[in-house]
């Protein structure tokens, strides 16, 4: 008993040495983009910063695969059931979805995970912080949060509208 | 607008996560010293709140010998309180602090939780004095609401048509102080400061993508030069920096003294000693670094022998010697006596000669020495301004510490200016809100710092010298 006892404690340390000495499975790079929405005070599809009330920001990442430093397409995200979604400041997550590459409205070239968020028209001024979580089917995880955002850096920063 | 806005947050599976009140800011952007009326709104009647500034500590990140970029950290500042109305309402007045620039989230606060929110957007302003004066007045420019962010720490000064460097105000809390000499013709003369944290200024910050429209694209002032004799600078000799005072070696046994531990290179250093073998010989020992960054050899420290002198029957000694003409920054003076020992720290300061010829024909040969540049990636250069516009740098760690410029004349005649500025060589521009290396497109490296005390590691002087162009 005693050593099925041991056996657990030893399995048990090894799991815990694994999971904090564990390589990511994952890499995350994002961006935010203008996208065409109710309110427009510049060029689409051009990363950005600064929002007004009413424009919709699109968020968008791409997902790395930490051992083979592959940026997965569409058919790796659905094998692995990966979800995504962006965490602003003061807001509901977003959900981000993943459309197939050449798919229909899908421009050119890879497609990456895409979170569409309209400001609302009250939303106060000021400076939001983000970040994107990733998680597959497996439960692996992986985030990616602008540096310096914990102080306004880097954030969406949503201006009164004009 | 609003119920399409409402459809497409429907639409887009999103809410808004409202705050239980609302803030309202009159106005909502401005220099500082604004007044500011903040009214909150929505909130139980009664409730104690606090209006919360968001802002940051910043600095400079070196290392030992490196630079490391800018560095932050959150702040919150309470600048107002009030108990809400009957109707929920507060109204609460503040005057916008001197800090950085740009975007300021404001927090209401109750109990340590968050009631409402709204931004404010501290806008930059530019001003100059005195408005006039004969060529060489000195002119004072203050430019405050500079950020501390990447995109928001580098507004560039131009002097007419000239480029003249950089304005920084990272350790200044957003405000910079430069002091440009009037150059040019007697006549109107404009100075402009235009953002962009790149090598030259960003001249269409409207269309960029974090353009916010509170923030000027370009701020000016008129400076005019009026007939008269030239301003002289100071001589080179008063612009250096103020010696350190005198300081000791520590631990007990021998020991050894000095009157100042910084000086420019040829400033009298006065050492004694004592504690040491009596009637010995006593060797006094430097250290300094040699080597450079482009090589790929790298550099190393090394020591060698200063001087030599013996010790008296108690065991101690004296010496005065001038500054090594070495690199600048610190160094260590040791003294040795056989198994006896004893070492301070001594700090070489930047200096300058004046101008060689003073006064040289037009187009004709004119020659600059910097003693004591260091060799740190914040000391090893010092970037020149002639009349105001920037036209290179020169690195004094391959050369010990001595940079010889050579320059032709201008060809106009009258007194010409010529500005030194300490600058960053190279290292890692990792800031809030910026790239993780520096490139072609996104850098503030090897600009001159006119607000040069703001500048990184060392403390360093600037330096203003001045010649006369006269046809034969």
């Amino acid at each position: 008993m005693r050593r099925i006892q041991l056996s657990f404690v030893v399995v048990g340390v090894l799991w815990l040495l694994a999971t904090v000495f564990a390589n990511p499975t994952y890499f995350v790079k994002a961006d935010m983009v203008r996208a065409d929405g109710p309110v427009l005070h510049g060029p689409v599809c051009v990363p950005n910063s600064v929002f007004y009330p009413g424009e919709k920001i699109v968020f968008r990442a791409s997902v790395i695969d930490a051992l083979t430093g592959a940026e997965l397409a569409f058919e790796d995200v659905q094998a692995r059931g990966l979800k995504a979604s962006v965490k602003l400041e003061g807001h509901d997550d977003v959900a981000m979805f993943f459309p197939p590459a050449g798919g229909a409205d899908v421009p050119p070239g890879p497609s990456f995970f895409r979170g569409p968020f309209v400001i609302p028209a009250d939303a106060p001024a000021g400076a939001y912080a983000w970040h994107i979580e990733v998680m597959d089917a497996q439960g692996n995880t992986a985030t990616f949060e602008p540096i310096g955002q914990t102080f306004g850096a880097n954030s969406v920063t949503i201006q009164a509208q004009q | 607008m609003r119920f399409l806005t409402g459809l497409l947050v429907l639409l887009t599976g999103v809410a808004f996560a409202q705050l239980p009140g609302t803030l309202e800011l009159q106005p909502s952007s401005g220099p500082a010293g604004t007044q500011v009326t903040a009214t909150v709104r929505g909130l139980t009647a009664g409730t104690s709140v606090e209006l919360a500034w968001m802002s940051a500590d910043a600095g400079w990140r070196v290392g030992d010998g490196t630079f490391d970029g800018i560095t932050a950290t959150e702040t919150r500042t309470v600048l107002a309180t009030a108990t809400t109305a009957a109707d929920g309402t507060a109204s609460m007045a503040f005057t916008v602090p001197e800090d950085y620039g740009y975007v300021h989230n404001l927090f209401v606060e109750s109990g340590g939780e968050r009631m409402a929110r709204q931004g404010f957007t501290l806008v930059p302003t530019l001003s100059i004095s005195p408005a006039s004066g004969p060529v060489g007045t000195p002119i004072t420019i203050t430019m405050t609401g500079i950020g501390y962010r990447f995109w928001e720490s580098v507004w560039h000064l131009l002097y007419d048509g000239a480029h003249s460097g950089w304005m920084s105000a990272v350790t200044g809390r957003g405000t910079a102080v430069v002091t440009l000499p009037a150059s040019g013709a007697v006549g109107l003369h404009t100075l402009q400061a235009i953002s962009g944290t790149h090598p030259v200024a960003y001249l269409n910050q409207q269309q960029s993508p974090n353009y916010k429209p509170a923030i000027p694209t370009v701020l000016s002032a008129v400076f005019e030069v009026t007939a008269g004799g030239a301003v002289q600078p100071p001589g080179p000799g008063a612009q250096t920096l103020p010696r350190h005072g005198s300081a000791a070696s520590e631990g007990t046994g021998p020991t050894v003294g000095v009157d100042h531990t910084s000086g420019p290179v040829g400033s009298p250093i006065a050492l004694h000693a004592s504690g040491f073998p009596p009637n010995a010989a006593v060797e006094l020992r430097w250290s300094t670094v040699t080597g450079n960054r482009i090589s790929g050899g790298g550099w190393d420290e090394s020591e060698r022998a200063l001087t030599s002198t013996e010790t008296d029957a108690s065991g101690a000694f004296t010496l005065s010697f001038p500054t090594p003409d070495d690199l600048g920054g610190g160094h260590r003076i040791s003294a040795v006596s056989g198994d006896a020992s004893a070492a301070l720290s001594y700090t070489i300061t930047p200096s300058v000669s004046a101008v060689s010829p003073q006064v040289v024909a037009p187009g004709g040969d004119i020659t600059i020495t910097l003693k004591g540049v260091g060799w740190t990636a914040t000391a090893n250069i010092y970037t020149v301004l002639l009349d105001n516009g920037y036209i290179g740098y020169g690195c004094g760690f391959n050369s010990q510490g001595d940079v010889t410029i050579h320059l032709k004349a201008p060809g106009g005649e009258g007194t010409h200016f010529l500005g030194i500025y300490p600058s960053i060589y190279q290292g890692s521009v990792v800031s809030p809100g910026g790239p993780t290396t520096p490139d072609a497109n996104a850098t503030y490296l090897q600009l001159p710092m006119l607000n040069h005390a703001d500048h990184p590691g060392e403390e360093l002087p600037a330096f203003l010298l001045a010649f006369e162009v006269r046809s034969e």
